[in-house]
């Protein structure tokens, strides 16, 4: 029952507030109306009662004056007239008392319609019925039957009187009464309505609080999934900038940086970090943080060290609460890191890397997170892959298979572009080209492999020879071209010298480990801009130095003259020595 | 003019005996001597204290009522509407008359509720009571 009723104050709790106040207003009006008609009815009532009884003691006071007459003719007998012992005027005054005492009567018997004031009228009209007797001499009624008579009227209504005050007042009682009713009546009917008024107000309250706490908390849950989805947004926003910039390049450091970029706002960390596995190590391809010190503290990992070790041997993803991060490598993660996500980069079954952020707030990632990083370390690990390969193909065409110097091509790359900005900006480059002397001797007499042998070592001494800003390209045979930007002849000259000497110093092992030497160098060297504003010009006056210290005896550092050799002279004595 | 006369006067003969039941109706209650009573009269016996009546319940109209003392007091005859214990004014009376008297009264009544009532008083030694209240009061049904 009560519940059943608190389902339908909850269902129509504002219906019944109002039916309630309808109810109550109109039970007062109706309160209200009904005693107002009953004290009306109540009153009339009463106000026939009392003047009821008032006309009962007009009656009896005039009934008993009437006897009070018939007293004095019974002492004053009227001695003309035999049979009648009243005076004509004091049977006028009865008469005259008794008329207004029929009318009083008549009156109260009108009002009241009672047995008593019906006897009280006919006593009455009786009594004056007998004094017309008496007056006309009938002798039916002696003076003393009269005056016993109007005793016993004056009795009746004397005792009517009584009843009748009484009943006024009765009605009077009747109308407190009412009156009192109708005010607890009142007050019931007022109580019951504010108590139905403030019951139904205090469940439409709490149904109120209750839908506005559910509007609060589905606003929240909105504002937090708007956010969430916000954040996803700007994620695969991001996602798919990093994945076609990393697709559209081959270069392994511009994906490596972008990886790592994008990576730490995807996911708002405060470091992220990229390895690229190296046979059995992790080395640290790029670290983009907002601390220059977090950048340094990273250092290679052996796969299946660490956290991050283990995340990439087993090509799982790994998210790191505070308590995992107890176990954190030196080198490994961030310092102050509070949690962290590790994705390993894998092209097919191959770990390639890892990608790991890190954060100093705890429980930072989520798995939202794990999943947009995910599905960018696996565009990234393509992209890394491909411009691993790239890069060593790259290597490749342009290094010297055998001592591993850049050939001739890389020298045509490196030094076409940079060669013109630099003599244009008047920065003096010199090119040296170094020719092994008498190399054919060495295949002839020791084997192709002992040539070969020769060439890597020399390769070797003028890579560890010549200045850290210089480059050294195999141009090809047993021939080396050694470029020098920002330096001028003179100073080229003494570095080659140092380089020449360097090579004489060498001690040569053949396959068998013999020694084979000695082995020399010449070398020639020219000079731009003096010399010439060409690359490719400056390349042959070098080679025209070069003949010229073959002619003069080789193992010599010639700088190029042109009042000294010319071209065709060089030709000649090159085949010379060939022949 | 004159073609109508028979016809007023045809009228006016028919009209005329409604005209004379009609100022029966309208007549005041009145006593006649019982002489001029005939064998419709209602006979009542007034005694102490009460009054039989020969019929109880009688048509509405022009009625007489035959009434004989049978008591040794003198009673009266008083008719007076009665509804819902509300007594009205007396429409009929027979002053009060002498024990063995016969007394008629001719009346005309309306359809409803009436008593017949005396309202002779009596002086006892504990006070006044009238013959009504002692219990000479009958009820008399009036019917349209």
């Amino acid at each position: 029952m009560i519940r059943r009723l608190a389902r339908v104050c909850r269902v129509n709790a504002i219906t019944v507030q109002l039916a309630s106040v309808f109810v109550g207003t109109i039970a007062v009006i109706a309160i209200g109306l009904t005693t107002n008609f009953m004290l009306r009815d109540q009153a009339a009532i009463s106000d026939n009662h009392s003047r009821a009884a008032l006309l009962a003691v007009r009656i009896d006071a005039r009934v008993g004056d009437a006897e009070q007459v018939f007293l004095d003719g019974r002492s004053t007998p009227n001695a003309s007239l035999e049979n009648i012992q009243l005076s004509p005027a004091a049977i006028l005054r009865a008469h005259s008392l008794l008329d207004e005492a029929v009318d009083d009567a008549r009156e109260m018997h009108g009002l009241i319609g009672s047995e008593t004031t019906l006897q009280i009228l006919g006593a009455v009209m009786d009594l004056q019925g007998g004094l017309d007797l008496y007056a006309s001499g009938s002798h039916i009624r002696t003076l003393e039957e009269l005056q016993s008579y109007a005793r016993a009227v004056s009795d009746l209504t004397a005792r009517a009187g009584g009843l009748l005050t009484g009943q006024a007042k009765a009605d009077h009682d009747g109308m407190d009464a009412v009156v009192h009713l109708s005010w607890l009546a009142l007050l019931i009917a007022v109580g019951v309505t504010v108590v139905l008024v403030g019951g139904t107000s205090w469940v439409v309250g709490m149904r109120l609080n209750h839908a506005m706490a559910s509007v609060r908390q589905e606003n929240a849950t909105l504002t937090r999934t708007t956010a969430a989805v916000q954040r996803r947004n700007e994620q695969f926003q991001a996602l798919y900038q990093v994945m076609t910039e990393v697709t559209e390049t081959l270069s392994l450091k511009y994906v490596v940086q972008t990886a790592i970029r994008e990576a730490k706002r995807l996911v708002a960390a405060d470091v992220a970090i990229l390895r690229l596995l190296r046979g059995e190590t992790l080395d640290v391809a790029g670290v983009e943080a907002d601390d220059e010190a977090d950048v340094k503290r990273f250092a290679p990992l052996q796969l299946g060290a660490g956290l991050v070790g283990r995340a990439a041997k087993r090509g799982k993803t790994a998210i790191l609460d505070e308590r995992a991060l107890e176990s954190v490598l030196d080198g490994e993660g961030m310092a102050g890191a509070r949690s962290g996500l590790v994705v390993p980069l894998i092209v097919g079954a191959r770990v390639v890397g890892t990608l790991a952020c890190w954060s100093r707030q705890k429980d930072h990632f989520t798995a939202d997170d794990q999943q947009v990083l995910e599905m960018m370390a696996s565009q990234v690990a393509i992209a890394v892959a491909a411009a691993d390969v790239h890069e060593a193909s790259e290597h490749d065409a342009h290094t010297d298979a055998l001592t591993l110097l850049p050939n001739r091509r890389q020298l045509l790359r490196d030094t076409t572009d940079r060669f013109a900005v630099e003599i244009a900006a008047g920065v003096p480059v010199s090119v040296a080209m170094v020719d092994i002397d008498h190399f054919k001797r060495f295949n002839d007499e020791f084997g192709h492999r002992t040539g070969d042998i020769t060439l890597q070592r020399v390769a070797e001494t003028l890579r560890s020879a010549i200045r850290e800003t210089d480059r050294v390209y195999r141009y090809g045979g047993e021939e080396f071209t050694i470029v020098l930007f920002g330096v001028d002849a003179d100073q080229a000259r003494l570095r080659m010298e140092h380089v020449r000497a360097a090579v004489e110093r060498s001690t040569l092992l053949g396959e068998d480990m013999q020694i084979v030497g000695p082995v020399t160098v010449s070398i020639g060297l020219a000079s731009g801009p003096d010399q010439s504003r060409d690359f490719d010009e400056l390349i042959k006056l070098a080679d025209a130095a070069l003949y010229q210290s073959k002619w003069a005896g080789r193992n010599r550092v010639t700088v190029y003259d042109p009042d000294i050799v010319s071209l065709p002279e060089r030709e000649e004595a090159l085949d010379a020595e060939a022949a | 003019m004159r073609r109508w006369l028979p016809l007023v006067a045809l009228v006016l003969l028919l009209a005329a005996p409604a005209c004379v039941e009609g100022s029966d109706v309208a007549a005041p209650p009145e006593q006649i001597a019982v002489a001029q009573t005939g064998s419709d009269a209602v006979e009542v016996k007034a005694h102490e204290f009460g009054f039989d009546l020969g019929r109880p319940s009688i048509p509405a109209g022009l009625t007489t009522f035959r009434v004989r003392n049978e008591g040794t007091v003198p009673h009266e005859f008083v008719i007076v509407p009665f509804d819902d214990g509300h007594y009205g004014a007396p429409v009929g009376e027979i002053e009060p008359f002498a024990p063995g008297e016969v007394r008629a009264l001719r009346v005309s009544l309306d359809p409803g509720s009436y008593r017949i009532v005396c309202l002779q008083v009596f002086k006892l030694p504990e006070g006044a009571a009238s013959h009504m209240a002692l219990g000479q009061t009958e009820p008399l049904k009036v019917k349209g």
